[in-house]
């Protein structure tokens, strides 16, 4: 598996445990500073519908805090903060599953098993995916781009993107997974030079 | 059609929250025997979500989960809090806030206070929740959530989910946006109680006060419903103003058609585009659908019918009686806020819609007891439209006028400014910076802290222009 280069200062969140450690427990903001982005976007990508990314994501800094002592200084925090996250989805999406009919309003159990089976990827990885996704983003022309940002930044409605861009909502949404592929096409190539030896 | 292409318009329906129970059987279906689709879907639905991600990443999202995050940390004394919150910058949490003026003093107070109530376990009695209906998306002034078997939370967030439950919007300058996962849009101003839940369809109960919404088109048999104190609406997909009181519910209908059912008798009408209606407990009163009226450029309050909130004062001189401020508590922390409020209906005794045109100004005659600051604020809406923000302008009172005499005050539309600035940089659209071309929901006035003893004879809006051509007959 290859290695990437740690998107946090992980030297600056010991310090910080270490000053949390002390008494200075203001200074666990630097800690959330520092990961909140990385574990919010490894959630995103594997909680499936329903869940409050955000939610599980505060649950998680405060069992680490929580926690605290339990934590070897020097062994990578956000490795271990990931371990945390990872156990409070879990058990967040079993208690989604005993919810009645939540596969049957929001989400095919098999898409939830596939990413559950993600899940074990590289943590840093999906920060690098979010990273390449932004680059990626840009080089769209701005004809392409319009429609994620009607889709995702004004949340507008397929209507209203038909209506702005002359098209047919068959075909705004024919373009969106389009442009979903296009995306993801690319950011994978860029995942995989990042792999080869340069 | 083949399996990939049918594939593809259930999986982009889904994506876009219009797929129902038997579209996402049959989409199971479909992956179930298809790996390469199986991988495909969850490829796009992890894009999807990075751009979910990426669109909402901004600098204040960061700031309100930071301190959402550290609010939510137990403390082991009393300095964590004061520590936290120094090291937060000024602008955040960006939690409700009331008069805007007011509130660089007060924030540190507030944000800590909340702080502290947390930490004595609010928090962390937290109940299993279930799935989330709304996210807040905006928000204002004093505003706390009901929810999960009972539970009072008083510290909302932008960006935080909610469950059913019920919001409050307790003052006059408080406002509230609502986002469901279909895209569909709720605001309540005002002093409004919402009740919200979604089993089988979005329902919403309006107790009482002010709440516009823009719902996206609803599934066959399962519209959006609106119960007021007198009347049930059925809302397929519309833009859609509703005013509740205990005695009446005042709809808009602005694009679409809601069904109306007057709870006093069961009749029942249908409201179209530019319409309106008033379901009143009066069975005598004819359920009559109206044309919107052409919109006014004056307006004059008539006391104290039009009061929303004070105290009612049946003699002040020479005039018939006053609406004086009543207090309002904000919040049960170690520094709560008093605001000492009145608050005006804009269409309580007249159901036209008022103009706020170029030129426009406030006179306002009244009393006043001690010196001090004196807030005054509009809630607006847009010209057939939804809620377009809240607009605030300060005066000072250096002379304190003699027991028992007026004071005359004048305000000029231009003067008023938008309430949450941020909004208007972010949302020029959705939230003018002015509120000329907008159209008057409420008036208020307040003093914080203090009771000046203020006192409202008479409040009316004069326009230089005469009435606007345009609008339906």
């Amino acid at each position: 598996m290859m290695t990437r280069k740690a998107s946090t200062n992980d030297s600056l969140v010991d310090d910080a445990i270490r000053s949390v450690r002390k008494g200075n427990t203001a200074a666990f903001e630097v800690v959330v500073r520092q990961l909140e982005r990385p574990l919010r976007a490894w959630l995103a990508v594997q909680t499936p519908p329903g869940v409050d990314v955000d939610e599980v994501a505060q649950r998680s800094f405060v069992a680490a805090f929580t926690r605290l002592r339990d934590y070897e200084l020097g062994t990578n925090f956000a490795a271990w903060l990931f371990t945390i996250a990872r156990f409070h989805l879990r058990t967040e999406v079993s208690r989604l599953r005993r919810v009645a009919d939540y596969h049957v309003r929001y989400a095919p159990d098999l898409l939830q098993r596939e990413l559950e089976r993600r899940s074990s990827e590289p943590p840093d990885l999906q920060q690098a995916r979010l990273e390449h996704l932004q680059t990626c983003l840009g080089r769209l022309g701005e004809h392409l781009r319009r429609f994620i940002k009607w889709r995702y930044a004004e949340e507008i409605s397929l209507e209203e993107m038909a209506a702005r861009s002359g098209r047919s909502v068959a075909a705004v949404k024919k373009q969106l997974w389009k442009l979903r592929r296009e995306l993801y096409a690319c950011v994978e190539a860029r995942i995989a030079a990042e792999g080869e030896p340069s | 059609m083949n399996s990939d292409e049918r594939f593809i318009e259930l999986w982009n329906d889904y994506l876009e929250g219009e797929l129902d129970e038997s579209g996402i059987a049959e989409l199971q279906a479909i992956v179930a025997g298809d790996d390469r689709l199986l991988r495909m879907a969850a490829d796009s639905y992890q894009i999807h979500r990075l751009l979910g991600l990426i669109a909402q990443d901004s600098a204040s999202r960061q700031e309100d989960f930071v301190s959402a995050t550290l609010a939510r940390l137990p403390a082991d004394d009393a300095h964590f809090v004061d520590g936290v919150m120094q090291h937060l910058p000024q602008g955040s949490p960006r939690k409700g806030t009331t008069v805007r003026m007011l509130l660089a003093k007060w924030r540190m107070a507030i944000a800590a206070a909340a702080v502290v109530a947390l930490i004595a376990g609010v928090v962390f009695l937290r109940p299993k929740s279930e799935l989330a209906i709304v996210r807040i998306t905006e928000l204002n002034g004093a505003v706390q959530w009901t929810g999960d078997g009972g539970q009072v939370v008083p510290d909302l967030y932008v960006g935080r989910a909610l469950r059913g439950g019920t919001l409050e919007s307790l003052s006059a300058d408080s406002w509230a946006d609502l986002k469901f996962r279909d895209g569909s849009t709720v605001t309540v101003s005002g002093q409004s109680v919402l009740t919200i839940s979604a089993h089988q369809q979005k329902e919403l109960h309006l107790r009482v006060g002010s709440l516009s919404a823009s719902v996206m088109p609803q599934p066959d048999g399962k519209l959006m419903l609106i119960h007021t104190p007198t009347a049930r609406l059925e809302v397929l997909g519309t833009q859609l103003n509703v005013e509740a009181e205990p005695s009446s519910t005042m709809l808009s209908v602005n694009k679409g058609r809601v069904r109306v059912t007057r709870l006093v008798d069961g009749s029942v009408t249908e409201v179209p585009a530019e319409h309106q209606v008033v379901a009143s407990v009066d069975r005598n009163a004819e359920l009559k659908v109206t044309r919107r009226p052409r919109p006014v450029t004056a307006w004059q309050s008539d006391l104290p019918t039009d009061g929303l909130y004070g105290k009612w004062l049946p003699e002040l001189g020479d005039s018939n009686g006053s609406l004086g401020t009543a207090p309002m508590l904000w919040g049960c922390h170690e520094k709560p806020i008093t605001l000492y409020l009145v608050a005006l209906s804009v269409s309580r005794s007249r159901p036209t819609p008022v103009l706020l045109t170029s030129g426009g100004k406030f006179r306002i005659r009244g009393q006043i007891e001690s010196a001090g600051n004196v807030y005054f604020g509009l809630t607006t809406r847009q010209v057939k439209g939804g809620f377009a923000g809240k607009f605030l302008v300060e005066r000072h009172f250096n002379v304190v006028e003699e027991t028992g005499q007026f004071v005359d005050i004048e305000l000029r539309l231009e003067d008023f400014r938008p309430q949450e600035k941020e909004l208007t940089e972010k949302f020029p659209d959705k939230f003018p910076d002015s509120p000329i071309g907008l159209e008057l929901v409420d008036w208020w006035c307040c003093t914080v802290n203090e009771d000046a003893g203020l006192r409202i004879t008479h409040v009316e809006l004069d326009a230089d222009i005469i009435e606007p051509e345009a609008g339906p007959d």
